[in-house]
């Protein structure tokens, strides 16, 4: 579980930190110290940010055989890299303009093709905005598994995000909805596919 | 047998903002249409809802060798006749794909064996000597090989299934389970394996089993398109082919190709057959197939994956 409020500090300085925590802590603290919370466990994101919401990273359906300490391992893995990828993509420090480091985490094709679609599978739209904040972050895993390794994986996420325009009197919610594929690697999982759809809604007409 | 030693990465794009935004735009006129008693927006802003979709498998044309082995339930699929051979092609960079169809009883110089029928090459020198006839025949060089016996083939299909398939015409497979109906089925394991080995029942004997099989490909690239949203339903497929078939893609290069090939669109995809002439050798019906008429074919598709001219 991660409390992620993005509209504060830096993407890198989270990701510096994460590196050295214990295998389930990053995913909680990346997002959590780029929002500028204090808090050093699963809890410590609630903060005294009302946007604050957590990441659910949970394995849902494994094709082969999978025990519990590999299901723990998946969704650490997994949640490590989409953590760090919707906090580059969406969150951060607003104003910005540095959407294009979203996709360290993708494989080098995907990432250019992701380059292609920044504006919907980043913030970008909203560069000039105060801040976003994401108001819920889930991720259902489906997996598969091969004589006991892991081969992969995918990522059925459901993100949405708030983005506060200057001047605008209501945040504007906006949302991507979809699977991002993913397959793991020595250190890290990587993102080699995504097929997700964008929508950004109206705030007036959210609301009512 | 690895051909490529590895995939290189490729975008595959696919995306419907311009239909999204046209759809957003009607949104907003009909929310301009409104009297003013019915809804007061603070402001305006454009509803934009956008698709994207991206596997990154390999760029340029991947071309695969798809055999069908005779190989019974308990036998090693090396063991059998390669009675399906199709090169398959896919362009990651256009989506289109094609498949060409090599028959079975085309007669060909097995090295090392003599004059034989191709499928008997499967059992002569495995996949690598049935790619190489392939090549030599067709002149292009398989990158990667997949076959599969009957377990195999069943046991995929029944992980995605039941899967679409139409159908030229109305007939009893001799092992199916049920009558195949001309126009659209929906096919388990069982009925797929028969359905793609029926021949005597047909008009054109294994000319019309290899249509069969051609189209059974189609409606397993329908079901994984329509099936991928599952949860799930993607590792299920690949992991009864990576139990299924035999393969010299690494088990995370396949599962990277089966959510890449679901970019394919089947209206994209080109099929048909190499033919020749009907003739007899040492008392077996064989096929004398024209050399310069399979490369001409091979010609056609090596480049864009794409039949022009069809393979007549």
């Amino acid at each position: 579980m991660v409390s992620m409020t993005g509209d504060r500090a830096g993407g890198e300085r989270a990701a510096r930190r994460a590196a050295r925590l214990p295998r389930w802590l990053p995913l909680v603290l990346a997002t959590a110290l780029l929002a500028g919370c204090t808090g050093d466990g699963p809890e410590g994101g609630d903060g005294d940010d009302g946007g604050s919401v957590a990441l659910e990273v949970r394995v849902v359906s494994c094709a082969g055989r999978l025990g519990e300490d590999a299901r723990a391992e998946i969704e650490s893995g997994i949640g490590d890299t989409l953590s760090a990828y919707v906090v580059r993509a969406f969150l951060g420090d607003y104003p910005r303009d540095d959407f294009v480091r979203s996709f360290d985490a993708f494989t080098s094709g995907a990432a250019a093709s992701a380059a292609e679609d920044i504006d919907l599978l980043t913030g970008s739209r909203f560069k000039d905005a105060e801040g976003v904040v994401a108001t819920r972050l889930s991720a259902r895993i489906s997996c598969l598994v091969e004589r006991g390794d892991v081969v992969g994986a995918t990522a059925k996420v459901a993100f949405d995000f708030e983005a506060q325009q200057p001047d605008a009197e209501q945040p504007q919610p906006f949302s991507l909805r979809g699977r991002i594929l993913m397959t793991p690697g020595p250190d890290a999982w990587s993102v080699f596919g995504y097929d997700v759809a964008r929508d950004d809604v109206p705030a007036a007409e959210a609301r009512s | 047998m690895t051909r490529r030693t590895a995939p290189r990465p490729v975008r595959r794009p696919v995306r419907r903002l311009a239909r999204r935004v046209a759809q957003s735009l009607l949104v907003v006129l009909a929310l301009v249409a409104v009297p003013d008693s019915a809804v007061h927006p603070a402001s305006f802003s454009l509803v934009a809802v956008a698709d994207a979709k991206a596997v990154d498998f390999d760029d340029g044309i991947v071309w695969f060798l798809v055999l069908g082995s005779d190989a019974r339930e308990g036998e090693d699929v090396m063991d059998g006749r390669a009675d399906a051979i199709e090169l398959v092609g896919l362009d990651f960079d256009t989506g289109r794909a094609t498949a060409v169809a090599i028959p079975r009883d085309t007669w060909v110089d097995i090295p090392g064996h003599g004059p034989d029928r191709i499928n008997a090459a499967l059992h002569e020198g495995g996949p690598e000597l049935v790619a190489d006839l392939v090549e030599e025949l067709v002149g292009i060089v398989p990158d990667y090989v997949f076959t599969t016996g009957f377990d195999g083939f069943v046991s995929m299909v029944d992980s995605i299934g039941p899967v679409p398939v139409v159908s030229l015409f109305t007939f009893q497979p001799p092992d199916g389970p049920v009558p195949v109906s001309r126009g659209l089925n929906r096919m388990d394991g069982e009925e797929a394996l028969a359905f793609a080995r029926a021949r005597v029942a047909l008009p054109r004997s294994d000319f019309d089993r290899i249509t069969n099989q051609q189209s059974l490909m189609k409606g397993i690239l329908r079901r994984l398109r329509t099936g991928e949203d599952a949860e799930g339903f993607i590792e299920r497929g690949s992991l009864a082919a990576l139990r299924g078939f035999d393969t010299d893609l690494s088990p995370v290069d396949l599962y990277r190709l089966a959510q890449a090939v679901t970019t394919f669109r089947v209206s994209q995809v080109t099929t048909c057959a190499i033919i020749g002439t009907p003739a007899v050798e040492n008392g077996a019906q064989v096929l004398h197939v024209d050399p310069r008429l399979a490369r001409r074919v091979g010609q056609d598709v090596r480049n864009d994956a794409r039949l022009d001219r069809g393979c007549g």
